[in-house]
């Protein structure tokens, strides 16, 4: 699990799975993170998030410790422990909409998207995306982001 | 000399035919399918079978690649029986599907805003080192293919290839590509233009004994495309008279961009540049 590339695609699925998780539960991302305090809470919160998807599982079950290890030093992770050790650090919070009493069906909408680039660290040069928004919640205020098909925020041109 | 032939141009059909259904369609009424071109005496067998030089036809070939193409009778009345037996049963013959963008003139679109949505799609491939081809499709527009060795085949459903029916659906809305037209995209019996073939320009309203007449200079040829001729497109120099001038066409190919890549590199960059499209 060496591979910075790699590493980042898995912050942006941990994120975004979290965040899935979350809302199936009717939680925040913070409240439903905030167990993450330890190495070993960590890696019980890895394992629950990414039995999400069959092949991010079978990926966990087969890491090795320093593959754990890894991933727990990553700024994300850290950037939740402290958050969760009471820091006025706020952590990424993706929108929740509470789920409607009603639902209508409607005609299928167009989806919007946009070309977009992100800077690949490993190549080290800029690279073309197509994106979609997202709104997003940062120190208070909705903000539109973007995200490609492998979750990676990137910036629309 | 007629431009058919000219062994160099007959090299250059032949070359592009392989392992495809060669088909003649159109001009005065000719429907032949089922056929497969591996040498120029096929070649020469088909062009004299369907009498190029009174009926005209536009060339084709499948968009699908056959393990098998099986030998046919030419006796007119029973080769239909033949073949359409053959179509509704040949999915286990297909190897490969090429992911096929064919970009068409509607009314109201300029050639500038086609040119421009295939440039917007070029920038894309180019970007993922995606190996594709490009060329005039002979009338109104232009195809973007990309070989069907590159992406697997999921399956065959009704009829259709999958994932690539989904694939160019995807592209297109993302994309927004008005000019790119999905009909019958996907279908495992889809038919392209046979690069460097002859094209009746603007059959369509024109009484069949009027556009037959029209000279073989005149006629236009579906050129693979260079870089250059994407960037300063003229129909004028589609013509056969300007191309023969022109255009050096001596084992001239495809000009799939991307070629020197081996076809592990070629799969990964088709398998990266397909994700960036898959929410």
């Amino acid at each position: 699990m060496g591979n910075v590339y790699r590493m980042e695609y898995f912050d942006d699925q941990f994120k975004s799975l979290a965040s899935r998780l979350a809302r199936s539960l009717g939680l925040t991302i913070r409240q439903f993170l905030s167990d993450v305090r330890n190495f070993t809470t960590f890696k019980e919160k890895l394992r629950e998030v990414f039995s999400l998807d069959s092949s991010l599982a079978n990926y966990v079950e087969g890491m090795s410790p320093n593959d754990f290890k890894l991933f727990f030093n990553r700024p994300l992770i850290q950037e939740i422990i402290e958050t969760n050790k009471g820091m006025d650090t706020e952590v990424f919070t993706e929108i929740q909409e509470d789920a409607p009493e009603i639902i209508i069906q409607e005609d299928k909408k167009v989806q919007r998207f946009f070309k977009a680039v992100f800077f690949d660290k490993i190549k080290k040069k800029l690279r073309r995306v197509i994106a979609k928004e997202v709104k997003v919640i940062r120190n208070g205020k909705v903000v539109l982001k973007y995200r490609d098909s492998k979750g990676r925020f990137v910036r629309r041109v | 000399m007629s431009y058919y032939d000219k062994r160099y141009i007959k090299y250059l059909l032949v070359m592009a035919s392989k392992g495809r259904e060669f088909a003649c369609l159109g001009g005065a009424g000719v429907a032949f399918r089922g056929f497969e071109v591996k040498c120029m005496h096929n070649l020469d067998t088909a062009l004299n079978f369907v009498n190029w030089e009174k009926n005209k036809p536009n060339l084709y070939l499948s968009v699908a690649k056959y393990k098998n193409i099986p030998r046919f009778t030419f006796n007119p009345k029973d080769r239909r029986k033949e073949t359409s037996k053959w179509f509704s049963s040949n999915s286990s013959d297909i190897t490969a599907f090429d992911l096929f963008f064919d970009f068409d003139l509607g009314e109201g679109d300029t050639w500038e805003s086609l040119i421009k949505e295939v440039n917007s799609l070029r920038e894309y491939l180019e970007e993922y080192n995606v190996p594709y081809q490009v060329w005039f499709s002979g009338n109104k527009g232009v195809q973007v293919v990309i070989d069907g060795d590159y992406l697997k085949i999921d399956k065959i459903d009704r009829g259709n290839i999958y994932p690539h029916k989904t694939i160019v659906e995807n592209i297109k809305e993302a994309l927004n590509l008005k000019t790119l037209d999905l009909s019958n995209n996907g279908e495992k019996s889809k038919l392209r233009k046979l690069p460097y073939s002859l094209v009746i320009p603007n059959q369509k309203g024109i009484p069949k004994e009027e556009f037959l007449k029209i000279p073989e200079n005149q006629m236009n040829v579906c050129l693979p495309l260079t870089n250059e001729q994407i960037e300063k497109f003229k129909l004028d120099d589609m013509k056969t008279v300007s191309v023969l001038n022109k255009v050096n066409l001596t084992n001239r190919g495809t000009l799939e961009r991307f070629s020197e890549l081996n076809l592990m590199e070629k799969k990964q960059n088709v398998a990266e540049f397909i994700k960036m499209f898959d929410f």
